[in-house]
């Protein structure tokens, strides 16, 4: 398996902890710093999970506001980071189930190929997500490719391709995230992943 | 899976690839790779896509003004906080910046039972009388089976558009922290907590009552700032309860 485990940034806890203590007690500042550390890594989760650059800033502030609200909940169990990341998993999820047909109504009919248009999933779309800011790996082209080829694929496969081989979570996580039966996650992993090496062999 | 004269399922690639096959069969796609060039090219193509998933940046750069917009909203909501004990003023946002001060306050669970009551005196004082107009109330009358959000189903009705949506986002934090605050009773005292649902009760009430009100007025924008200003009460009670629990 070639997935990789969530990343830990700077998983200092105490920091995390006086900071997260700072934060409670009203101080926006000791909260823009947490901000500061784990937006880029919201923003690729929300962004890929998306693919659509306006609903990833929305989404991304969403968590922030949910994180600034659940400040209390937080118990230090989990690094800070992966607390975050959790929060930001749920909101996607959620506002994914929630807002289907708005997002049905910003996929153009003329950005879908003749193959997506056979897929059932109502989310499904060729708009590849804004690509500006990225941090550019040395095989540029490859991987602009693969995000796009990413952002193109049906919503259920893109969810399970980017929580499971991009972000590392194992299909019982996801299970439990989504609702949905580890059978059918598996089905759409192949499917996303078969998606892509068509995209990417063109 | 097929046998080793047959080309490999795509699935069963798949699980070949995670790693999820069982000892004997990972050994008989193994050996059909080695021999088979169609299936070593679509083993190796999927495995350069996997590899290629693995080595995308896990960070990307947001739009430089998220920040900006996120700190208005978490200052908005920093509005709405509990009196002090004793005075019955709002804390301002100069007090505010003695933190130290402020957290000694709130690891009483005596000032938050007291506080909550003044908030809850205050609030629904101020909604009373924002809603004594006669038009308003009348309108009110004509829903009482109207309850709020985070307690129960809200009712049909038809609320501004732009209210709507965040009548959403309150109902959804607020669900939240509700199910946080229930998580964390055990935490309180049989005191506090009684006096946190009464507060809890007393809020819903006045939510209510401002919400039927707009339902029958909704360009009305002052019942859309007391309406939000209700929601945020009660969201700024229940963070205060939840991180009250957490510090005990």
């Amino acid at each position: 398996m070639t997935a990789v485990p969530p990343a830990n940034d700077f998983p200092d806890r105490d920091a995390d902890a006086q900071l997260v203590e700072r934060a409670r007690t009203g101080d926006v500042a000791a909260f823009e710093h947490v901000y500061r550390r784990e937006v880029g890594r919201v923003y690729a989760l929300c962004l890929r999970m998306t693919a659509d650059a306006a609903r990833a800033r929305e989404l991304t502030q969403s968590v922030f506001v949910r994180a600034w609200d659940r400040l209390g909940s937080f118990r230090g169990d989990s690094q800070l980071s992966s607390w975050l990341h959790r929060i930001a998993v749920n909101e996607v999820l959620t506002e994914a189930r929630t807002d289907r047909r708005r997002r049905a109504r910003v996929v153009l009919a003329e950005d879908r190929t003749a193959e997506d248009a056979g897929h059932d999933d109502a989310g499904a779309r060729e708009d590849a997500p804004e690509m500006s800011g990225i941090t550019l790996p040395e095989d540029i082209e490859t991987r602009m490719d693969l995000d796009r080829a990413i952002a193109a694929l049906p919503l259920g496969a893109r969810t399970v391709f980017v929580l499971h081989d991009i972000e590392g979570y194992r299909h019982e996580e996801i299970s439990r995230m989504t609702g949905s039966a580890e059978g059918t996650l598996r089905a759409q992993l192949h499917r996303a992943r078969k998606l892509l090496m068509e995209a990417l062999s063109r | 899976m097929k046998g080793e004269r047959e080309h490999i399922a795509f699935d069963t690639l798949n699980d070949y690839a995670d790693g999820v096959l069982d000892e004997r069969s990972m050994s008989i796609v193994s050996k059909h790779i080695e021999s088979c060039s169609v299936c070593a090219g679509q083993y190796s193509v999927l495995r350069s896509v996997l590899q290629s998933a693995a080595q995308l940046p896990r960070t990307l750069a947001p739009p430089d003004d998220i920040w900006a917009e996120l700190k208005e909203s978490l200052d908005r909501r920093k509005e709405a906080v509990l009196p002090v004990i004793g005075t019955g003023h709002i804390v301002s946002k100069a007090d505010q910046r003695s933190p130290g001060a402020t957290q000694k306050r709130w690891q009483s669970p005596a000032f938050l039972a007291v506080a909550a009551l003044i908030l809850v005196i205050v609030s629904s004082g101020i909604t009373a009388l924002m809603l004594r107009d006669n038009n308003a109330q009348r309108l009110a009358n004509q829903y009482p089976s109207v309850r709020a959000p985070g307690s129960a189903p809200v009712p049909p009705s038809v609320l501004p558009v732009g209210f709507t949506m965040a009548e959403g986002e309150y109902s959804r934090a607020i669900g939240e922290l509700l199910q946080a605050v229930d998580a964390q009773r055990s935490r309180l005292s049989p005191e506090t907590i009684r006096t946190v649902d009464r507060s809890l009760a007393v809020i819903d009430s006045a939510i209510a009552e401002a919400r039927n009100a707009l339902v029958a007025d909704p360009n009305n924008a002052t019942l859309v700032d007391l309406l939000s200003a209700s929601y945020q009460r009660k969201l700024d009670l229940l963070r205060r309860t939840s991180e009250l629990s957490s510090r005990i």
